[in-house]
């Protein structure tokens, strides 16, 4: 223990810590640190906690009060804004040019005096790369750009602030589109910056959810202004549930310089809620000038397809009537032609024949001759086997001639007379019946050897 | 008669071999008129197959051109 120490009132002992810290310290550093705590003072002045966590635990090492008084902060805030496209606020990690204070009473703090915004739109841009790879490590990138937007998105979920300016663009763009298309809007409201933004936006998807059926597409949309907050479409869990979201998501959050997470994730992206709108119009007119098409080619093709049927029909027809005129024709020549030529062909025949009967005859002459020089050995007994056959044929006609001389001798009437029969005559004609004998008749009755005349009474 | 139950790309095809054997001068006078009658007969058949198509087609074409 020092005895012999000076001892010093509070005020003192700060004092000499004030003094020690001007005395040692240069006039001001670049710090890095992120700010945890923000508030503006009607005043105009800003008053800020900032913080370094640890990179691993998260746990907090060091923390700092730090002020911007209203003359910096008029134009830090700004030119910070415009620079980063974010505001300053809670989370972002910045870089500023800090004057060490020490005050008897309020103790330690830092009066910043610039701020660098490179520095913020470098960590930005790391933690959106830190938060694309894990979307991507976790497989969601890319589900909801993998979805099939509804061909007639005419039902849409929006989800946006009644009172933007960017949500009262979106309605009346849609509701007094050119094709008078009957879109459904139901609009899910939620905060669309600040803090509770990024919780409101994911408890309005999961409204949403609940009644998906019921939509074709949700819609993002907020006016867009220089110094908008896009912290929280940054975030990894407003992406991871966009991009698992069953319906396609469209965004139109009214920025122009960089694209958030929440962009990259969704189906569509576009700059403003208007081009939103403009883009669903478009959709349902093509899907009209598609339907329209459709009907007209299946018009225009089955009209083609009556005319070519009706054409082959006709050709069909001419066809077979050419071709079978063409045959009948081929004959009729064929006849004609065999008709001319039949006289001489015929004459033709005759000489042919004619030759032939003489070589005919020919033959035949020759055939006999031979045939009768073989026989001719044969004909003296054939002569005699004639001869005899001859006299057997006389001797036969002789008998019969005999016989029959003696069947003409008994059918003579002189022979029958001369039995003892007679012929009555009456008037010259031969009497066969009593009846032919009148009165008055003269009867001729012929006997074999002579006539005997009678004539009947009156 | 053509039967009702023949298709029109079948009577086609008929008429089609028809054409076909009358161009190779495969039949003979008798075979080719009763062949002609069968084509005839056909090619009515196609036509008024076609021609009631082609009503209710233009019926069809009619209706959604009206919904324009």
């Amino acid at each position: 223990m020092q005895t012999k120490a000076k001892t010093y009132s509070l005020f003192e002992l700060n004092q000499l810590v004030k003094q020690t810290i001007t005395e040692q310290l240069a006039d001001s550093y670049w710090v890095i640190a992120e700010i945890s705590e923000l508030k503006e003072h009607s005043s105009g002045h800003c008053y800020l906690e900032l913080i370094q966590k640890d990179e691993d635990s998260d746990t907090i090492r060091a923390r700092a009060r730090a002020t911007i008084w209203a003359y910096s902060y008029r134009m830090l805030k700004p030119y910070f804004a415009s620079a980063t496209g974010r505001s300053l606020s809670q989370g972002l990690k910045v870089m500023v040019l800090a004057q060490v204070n020490f005050h008897e009473v309020y103790g330690y703090s830092l009066n910043i005096t610039d701020i660098e915004p490179t520095f913020t739109i470098g960590d930005i841009e790391l933690r959106r790369r830190e938060t694309i790879n894990r979307l991507i490590a976790d497989g969601v990138y890319d589900m909801n750009r993998e979805l099939t937007l509804e061909m007639l998105p005419f039902r849409i979920a929006v989800i946006s602030s009644p009172q933007a300016a960017g949500y009262v663009d979106f309605l009346k763009q849609l509701t007094q589109n050119r094709f008078g298309y009957p879109f459904k809007i139901t609009l899910f409201n939620a905060l669309m910056q600040g803090r509770d933004a990024e919780d409101s936006i994911i408890t309005a998807l999961a409204n949403i959810n609940k009644v998906k059926e019921q939509f074709d597409l949700v819609a993002i949309v907020r006016g867009g202004g220089a110094t908008a907050d896009l912290s929280c479409f940054d975030s990894y869990n407003l992406a991871n549930h966009i991009a698992q979201f069953p319906l396609p998501v469209i965004t139109g959050i009214g920025h122009d310089k960089d694209i958030t997470v929440a962009d990259l994730v969704a189906y569509k992206t576009l700059k403003t809620p208007t081009a939103v709108a403009e883009f669903i119009i478009e959709q349902a007119n093509e899907a009209e000038n598609y339907f329209i098409e459709l009907r007209e080619r299946l018009i225009a093709h089955a009209t083609d397809f009556l005319e070519t049927s009706k054409d082959e029909l006709m050709q069909y027809a001419e066809k077979i009537k050419l071709k079978s005129l063409n045959t009948i024709n081929q004959q009729k020549n064929f006849l004609t032609h065999n008709w001319a030529v039949l006289p001489s062909t015929s004459r033709l025949n005759v000489y042919k024949n004619s030759v032939n009967l003489k070589n005919y005859s020919n033959l035949i002459h020759k055939h006999l001759q031979s045939y009768l020089m073989q026989n001719e050995e044969n004909i003296p007994k054939l002569s005699k086997k004639l001869e005899k056959a001859a006299k057997q044929k006389l001797i036969q006609a002789k008998q019969k001639e005999t016989y029959l001389a003696k069947i003409v001798e008994t059918l003579d009437p002189k022979n029958t007379l001369k039995k003892g029969f007679t012929i009555t005559r009456i008037n010259g004609k031969t009497a066969r019946s009593v009846n032919d004998v009148g009165r008055n008749a003269t009867i001729t009755t012929q006997f074999h050897d002579g006539e005997v005349i009678s004539r009947t009474q009156n | 008669m053509v039967k009702k139950t023949i298709k029109y790309s079948e009577a086609i095809k008929e008429v089609e071999e028809i054409v076909n054997q009358i161009e190779s001068n495969e039949l003979d006078i008798d075979e080719l008129t009763e062949k002609i009658r069968r084509a005839s007969e056909l090619l009515r058949f196609c036509k008024e197959k076609l021609h009631s198509a082609e009503q209710e087609i233009n019926n069809i074409i009619d209706e959604l051109q009206d919904e324009n």
